[in-house]
């Protein structure tokens, strides 16, 4: 067979199966080629020129626009992707670059969108209060008080009573000290002491150094972790680890502790997790739990980490626990509370936890991802008006043969939502393989903390919110076309 | 002869070519022809979009085996039970048709 009447018949078997897709394009393509190669087979068996053959095969047949018609009506698309499908594609025809530009728009737009919502619920994940404090005191009646009741020694019982627990820590909190070094004094807002486990427990990542150890629990070692901001202003360029300060005594204390100098053992990152921390910021200053507070070893806090999905439990079971525990405890005793009473739960929620956990990379992804939404409806309004004006003839012709404008009108802002909701559904498509991949590679960095994860709902939820809008802003130019009266439109064109 | 009666009726004929067992494209159009003698002569390619139609409503099944002949695979049509029975309704209906018809046939 010659190359020319080959092309034909690749022309032929092309055209008719143009816009098919998947199994079916391949199933008919084979039926139609295997008719023809049988019918060519038999002309030229009964005498006729291959070109003649091919010929008449090809005369048999028909022209290949209605088999393709045919088939389009049979096997199309979803009616509804593929409507929009078509009106994109006739846009992308008459005003290629106005059209891509658009589609690009949105399609960022909601690829920033779903990556910011599914970071956003990642972290929503993440705090499933899992932490959380557990107060010694009470906030019945008043001004709460709390009592230094935790002692180091309690913490295995509380953790063998409470099986849904799987760490926890003493925290106590403390109030203006002064830090002396090289006979500079510096005030420290606020600082704690803390059990070497709170700093796994509460996700306190080490910049240099490390952690308090159960070794230094048990030799009482004078060791402190400090910011690294507090100590760059201790310190300057010089390498903190290793280096010594003073913490002063209260001065309010009327038996004031000894001085005592700390060795600085690790530095951990404050400032980087005080974007939305105006409240209950986590202490810049840890110093060990073993060394007095006010008065005493003891600490009237701690943190509870709950194993997972089991956060509901765990909190019940402390509470429990340390009710027990402490049952004869004289401050309990003192204020006459039944069993149960005393203690309290803390939630570290809407603060702490979110200092902790969101990062501020989302929030600029979500403000992309807006602007970009803002942008491609923008661009969609702008093709809307455009389209109106361009079209006015072909609206006055349809006006005057008896189209209504509530029809015409929806004509257009349907074009709108097509647009709008093809770029949505491929930037939908680019979020789901873009997000399982950052959620691997780089999540761990760019969303520090954050369960990156494709959640199908919130990407559904972009999407429609991305048509919605789309929707609305084209309903003014929509709108406008039934303002116009059918004789002026005509005129006007 | 006229498209439009076909085009009514395709399915008609469609279905009572396949109600002696299976067959291929070509065998239909070929069946067709010595039927009716040759009076029907349409466009070969709109076989294939009737055919899937009548697929897609379950009328028939479809699945390609090799030619007995040699040659490329053909794609067999099967009247399914749905098929045989719009068969029967078609031919009901195209009866009281033609007995409707009748009186108005006039002596040529």
């Amino acid at each position: 067979m010659t190359k020319e009447h080959d092309g034909r018949i690749e022309r032929y078997l092309h055209g008719a199966v143009r816009g098919l897709w998947g199994r079916k394009r391949g199933e008919v393509r084979e039926e139609l080629q295997a008719h023809i190669q049988v019918r060519l087979a038999a002309h030229r068996l009964a005498g006729l020129s291959e070109t003649a053959a091919v010929e008449r095969t090809l005369r048999e047949l028909g022209g290949f626009e209605e088999v393709n018609a045919d088939m389009n009506r049979l096997y199309a698309l979803p009616p509804l992707f593929g409507e929009a499908l078509r009106r994109v594609l006739r846009h992308l025809q008459t005003k290629p670059l106005r059209t891509l530009l658009t589609l690009l728009q949105v399609l960022l737009g909601t690829l920033a969108m779903t990556v910011a919502l599914n970071a956003y619920l990642g972290t929503l994940g993440n705090r499933d209060a899992r932490r959380f404090v557990v107060v010694a005191g009470s906030r019945d009646g008043g001004s709460p008080v709390s009592w230094n009741i935790f002692q180091a020694d309690d913490m295995q019982k509380l953790l063998s009573l409470a099986p849904a627990v799987e760490a926890v820590a003493r925290y106590g909190v403390m109030w203006s000290d002064e830090i002396l070094y090289q006979d500079e004094r510096y005030a420290l807002r606020s600082a704690a002491r803390v059990d070497p486990s709170f700093f796994e427990l509460a996700g306190i990542d080490l910049v240099h150094g490390s952690f308090f150890t159960q070794g230094d629990a048990r030799n009482r070692a004078a060791v402190v972790v400090i910011s690294e901001g507090i100590a760059d202003t201790l310190f300057g360029a010089t390498n903190p680890i290793g280096q010594v300060f003073t913490l002063l005594p209260f001065s309010e204390i009327p038996d004031p502790s000894p001085r005592r100098t700390y060795r600085v053992v690790g530095t951990f990152n404050y400032e980087e997790n005080t974007l939305l921390s105006y409240f209950n910021r986590p202490a810049p200053v840890y110093f060990p739990a073993w060394f007095a507070g006010i008065s005493s070893t003891n600490t009237s806090s701690i943190r509870v980490f709950a194993k997972p999905g089991q956060s509901e439990a765990a909190r019940r079971q402390i509470l429990a626990a340390v009710g027990q525990v402490y049952r004869d405890a004289p401050e309990l005793r003192h204020y006459d509370l039944a069993l149960g009473e005393g203690f309290y739960i803390e939630e570290l929620g809407q603060d702490y936890r979110y200092v902790d956990r969101l990062n501020p990379n989302i929030i600029i992804f979500g403000l992309f991802g807006i602007i970009a939404l803002i942008i491609g409806t923008i661009g969609i309004f702008s093709a809307t008006v455009v389209n109106v004006a361009e079209r006015t003839h072909e609206i006055g012709v349809r006006r005057s043969l008896g189209a209504s404008a509530t029809r015409i009108g929806l004509e257009f802002m349907s074009e709108s939502g097509a647009l709008a909701a093809f770029g949505g559904f491929c930037g939908v498509l680019l979020a789901a393989l873009v997000i399982p991949w950052l959620g691997a590679q780089v999540g761990s960095e760019l969303f520090a903390g954050v369960q990156l994860i494709w959640r199908p709902l919130a990407a559904l939820a972009v999407l429609a919110l991305v048509v919605l809008l789309s929707a609305f802003f084209s309903l003014f130019p929509a709108l406008q076309v039934g303002r116009r009266s059918p004789v002026i439109a005509l005129r006007e064109a | 002869m006229n498209t439009n009666l076909l085009r009514g009726n395709l399915d008609l004929v469609l279905l009572a070519i396949l109600e002696d067992g299976p067959k291929y494209g070509l065998e239909i159009i070929s069946e067709a022809n010595t039927r009716t003698d040759g009076y029907f002569t349409f466009k070969e390619g709109s076989l294939y979009p009737a055919l899937h139609r009548l697929e897609k409503a379950k009328l028939v099944t479809a699945e390609f085996s090799p030619s007995d002949r040699g040659g490329p695979r053909r794609r067999y049509y099967r009247l399914t039970q749905a098929g045989l029975a719009q068969l029967k309704e078609k031919r009901r209906e195209w009866d009281v048709f033609i007995g409707a018809m009748d009186a108005f046939r006039g002596a040529e």
